[in-house]
């Protein structure tokens, strides 16, 4: 045993040792699949300006960036149903400056977004010690609150009217487009980079076994509070931008309504990869809007179907029937399996014990 | 003196689960706590680390009180612990479970880590060389990237025992580390254990298995919350009070 | 004085309308370990239900309520059986099995009768003095079924076979199996009484105020709110507290204003969720 010394002895600069351990094939292929549908969305707007689809679109950006939120906080643990009311602040404390003090939206958006920072690590703190079923009761009563909270405001935030007369950002739609869209790259980058990397580790650690998380010094509280503060700037940013979009900020856009649409977008993408919302909001949002609009009234039977299918067959949504036909075709040309992940990723988590 | 508790008691509303209880370890031993079913072996350790919280009583650690202290920052001071049972992360794969664990040394701050910092690699890769060095001691190297859900029983709990040192511990608490084990695998655990305390790490083990006490520079026997005997591991073994806790007052002679 | 009376009445209405509500999501949340976002929705959906029984078919309140109750409870095993049961109780399983369901009955009643006003017409009409005051004699005749109701349930939780078993799998579901509890037959018995006591109150509600198919939101929040409270997995908080949001519903809105009332309550129910997070009757 006296590999232990070595093993334990203070290994002095970490740089000294500088051989790589085994090289792992990048994922290109991934990289690549991203940046093709980067570039689309980018000239998207030459064929379809000023169109419909394009506020189709630029709807789907905000749900993507706000529905990814709900997920950055469900890796570590918490099925928070408050995430339309943490758009909701992010909106109304945008609405309310732009509106009675004349402020300017590229002040107001950045505010909406600490905003809801702020109000979501304050409630994160005693919401931390509720685990699973628990949580989603009190998230979802919590929701309820902040919403009334913010219709009680009188004359400040328009009551269940909501808020008109929030002064625009731009008069053509297109340059809306560009914002929201480079608005969701960086969200979804540094989501991405969030979860890819230790702290998403952590975070991922004290969903599995809060117990076990902290004999290794990962604190349970700490870290879910990191994870609603992260999750929520950038719920609380785009749902600034998008009360500036519509030009009102309205109690009913942020309500119970809109919480549970968000968690059917990520439910269906898949609530355990990372591009499973923006799936789930291409699948329930966009291809509904662009091609079914006349069965708009039934589309609410179209998604609870989806929604059942997946609950029976594929819980881990669409995104992890991809995977499982990625995984079966892999296997079939005899190369065993998915390629290893990237450096420091940790794919495999689970929400709740 | 590592580790010095002093009075510790435990109230669960009306029940005495620890009364009174002294304990110390001194740097570089072995100290089993030994005792029947119920005995409130786990609970004193649970009390330690801050899972519990302590109704009275003190708790030192290197001279600093940590008795009201989280389980977060019991781990951050140099206590590593194993778990009775699920030890383990079950989604992660084996290696990834020691990596996890590797978040004291070295740390990377939160800024390095979200902007992929060049430190933060170099941390990455000396963790992920390190967590396979540790993997290979006891013996899980085949299995790094199994899915640690799927592992055998004995695996995890060696799984456990290699996250624990993987937050490079002063103190190693182990909970009942050969219950379930075959005995081949007892006998490989307790070769591992003896090898942790030679390399300077401080062992204290909860264990009903008397087979334990070979190991013991120390032993402690606690019964229904309270200890009844403390000395070497041939003293305790010939203490007519440790056999009654254990087979019944009948059984002594 | 007959505002005094009238709001007595409401009080006690409100009241069971909250118990019966927080008693059957209780009964699931215990018993199958789901939370049943779905449980405004069977409310609302009796609520109409009864409605259309009785002006669209034409049938006498008496037979249109145990009716709708009846459909409830046996809605309530179908969707255990094939619904909640193939779940395995896992969390994000049955969320979206909720979801739907729930999506499904609003959006039909949305469809439907939505943009009308509607409320269940009184099963009797005419108004009875109680000493020198007028009561509308449907209200008087909801009082008592509601209170006997109340009773039944009592009776029902404390004293039945059922309902010891129910509360032998809330407690432990291993040691209940052991002796002899059949787990599947607890599950669709929890969902059956879930359901129909959701019915009840939803008939009860529709008899008080107009009907609207977002009604079940509202009153899932205060379910929430109730459940809260009292405290997850304690039958008799649920009493106290259902009682409590009755008065605090009831009455307080008479000499204060509604939306002070609800705001006070739910800062109420936070600051409570952060010092004792087991509720008021709970234990940990």
């Amino acid at each position: 045993m006296s590999e232990v010394k070595a093993v334990l002895a203070p290994g002095g600069d970490p740089a000294d040792r500088g051989e790589a351990s085994r090289a792992k094939p990048r994922r290109w292929s991934g990289i690549g699949a991203v940046g093709v549908v980067m570039i689309v969305l980018a000239l998207l707007p030459l064929a379809i300006s000023g169109s419909y689809y394009m506020h189709v679109l630029i709807l789907a950006f905000v749900y993507v960036v706000v529905s990814s939120g709900f997920r950055t906080i469900s890796i570590s643990g918490q099925f928070n149903i408050a995430q339309g009311a943490f758009m909701g602040v992010g909106a109304y404390a945008a609405a309310i400056p732009a509106v009675w003090l004349h402020w300017s939206p590229w002040v107001t958006i950045p505010l909406g977004a600490v905003a809801a920072t702020v109000v979501g690590s304050i409630i994160a703190y005693p919401f931390a010690r509720l685990r699973t079923v628990y949580y989603a009761m009190g998230t979802l009563f919590l929701g309820y609150v902040i919403m009334n909270l913010i219709t009680a405001g009188g004359k400040t935030t328009g009551m269940s009217t909501g808020l008109g007369g929030v002064q625009p950002l731009f008069s053509n739609r297109t340059h809306y487009y560009y914002l929201a869209f480079g608005l969701m790259v960086v969200s979804m980058a540094c989501m991405y980079r969030f979860e890819f990397s230790r702290i998403g580790v952590r975070m991922k650690a004290v969903a599995q076994s809060h117990q076990v998380a902290a004999s290794v010094g990962i604190g349970e509280r700490r870290n879910r509070i990191l994870a609603v503060a992260f999750g929520s700037f950038f719920t609380g940013l785009l749902g600034a931008f998008y009360c500036h979009y519509q030009g009102v900020a309205s109690p009913s856009s942020y309500g119970l309504g809109a919480t549970l649409l968000i968690i059917m977008y990520v439910l269906v993408g898949g609530l355990n990869s990372f591009w499973g919302p923006s799936v789930g909001v291409l699948i329930l949002l966009v291809i509904p809007e662009f091609y079914f609009r006349d069965l708009k009234g039934d589309l609410p039977y179209v998604t609870a179907a989806i929604l059942l299918i997946i609950a029976f067959t594929l819980p881990d949504g669409i995104v992890g029937l991809v995977n499982l036909v990625k995984n079966r075709i892999v296997k079939r040309l005899g190369r065993g399996g998915l390629p290893q992940q990237p450096e420091g990723e940790v794919r495999a988590d689970a929400p709740g014990d | 003196m590592l580790l010095e508790i002093k009075g510790l008691t435990k109230r669960f509303g009306g029940l005495k689960a620890v009364g009174d209880f002294d304990i110390h370890v001194d740097e570089g031993e072995i100290v089993g706590l030994i005792g029947p079913n119920g005995a409130g072996k786990s609970t004193v350790f649970n009390l330690i680390t801050g899972v519990l919280p302590v109704t009275s009583g003190t708790n030192m650690f290197r001279d600093r009180d940590i008795t009201r202290s989280q389980p977060d920052q019991v781990a951050a001071l140099g206590i590593g612990r194993t778990f009775q049972l699920n030890p383990l992360f079950p989604e992660f794969t084996v290696l990834q479970n020691v990596t996890s664990s590797f978040q004291l040394h070295p740390c990377s701050s939160l800024f390095d880590i979200f902007f992929g910092t060049p430190k933060y690699r170099r941390n990455e890769r000396f963790i992920r060389e390190k967590a396979h060095e540790i993997l290979s001691l006891v013996g899980l190297s085949k299995e790094a990237n199994d899915l640690a859900r799927n592992l055998a029983h004995g695996h995890q709990k060696m799984l456990g025992v290699a996250r624990a040192l993987a937050t490079k511990p002063t103190l190693l608490l182990l909970d009942e580390p050969l219950a379930g084990m075959n005995p081949s695998e007892i006998q490989y655990s307790l070769d591992a254990i003896r090898g942790m305390r030679d390399n300077g790490i401080t062992v204290l083990i909860v264990e009903h298995n008397m087979q334990i006490l070979s190991l013991c520079d120390r032993v402690v026997v606690i019964s229904f919350g309270e200890k009844i005997c403390e000395g070497l591991p041939s003293e305790v073994r010939a203490n007519s009070e440790v056999i009654s806790a254990y087979f019944g007052a009948d059984y002594v002679c | 004085m007959e505002t005094a009376v009238q709001t007595v009445i409401n009080v006690v209405l409100l009241g069971v309308v909250y118990i019966l509500m927080g008693m059957g999501f209780a009964f699931i949340l215990n018993l199958l370990g789901i939370f049943n976002l779905a449980h405004g929705a069977i409310f609302m959906s009796a609520s109409y239900g009864c409605y259309l029984l009785v002006v669209r078919l034409g049938l006498p309140g008496f037979v249109a309520f145990p009716l709708t109750v009846l459909v409830a409870a046996a809605f309530g095993v179908v969707v255990e059986r094939f619904l909640f049961r193939p779940m395995k109780a896992d969390f994000n399983r049955t969320m979206m099995v909720c979801i739907a369901l729930s999506t499904v009955l609003v959006t039909t009643f949305n469809r439907f009768l939505g943009t009308k006003v509607l409320a269940i017409p009184p099963f009797i009409e005419g108004t009875t003095g109680i000493g020198p005051y007028k009561v509308q004699t449907d209200r008087i005749l909801a009082f008592c079924i509601g209170v006997v109701i109340l009773v039944a349930i009592i009776l029902f939780v404390d004293r039945s076979r059922w309902g010891a078993q129910m509360q032998a799998v809330t407690q432990n579901r291993e040691g209940a199996a052991l002796q002899g509890v059949r787990f599947s037959r607890v599950a669709a018995i929890a969902c059956a009484v879930g359901f129909g006591l959701a019915a009840i109150a939803g008939v009860f509600m529709g008899s008080l105020y107009n009907l609207t198919p977002f009604m079940g939101d509202i009153t899932l929040i205060k379910v929430l709110m109730l459940v809260i409270l009292a405290g997850v997995g304690s039958f008799n908080g649920i009493f106290y507290v259902g009682g409590l949001l009755g008065v605090l519903y009831g009455a307080l809105p008479v000499v204060l204003n509604g939306a002070v009332v609800d705001a006070a309550a739910s800062i109420m129910v936070l600051a409570l969720l952060v010092i004792r997070p087991q509720g008021f009757f709970g234990h940990e």
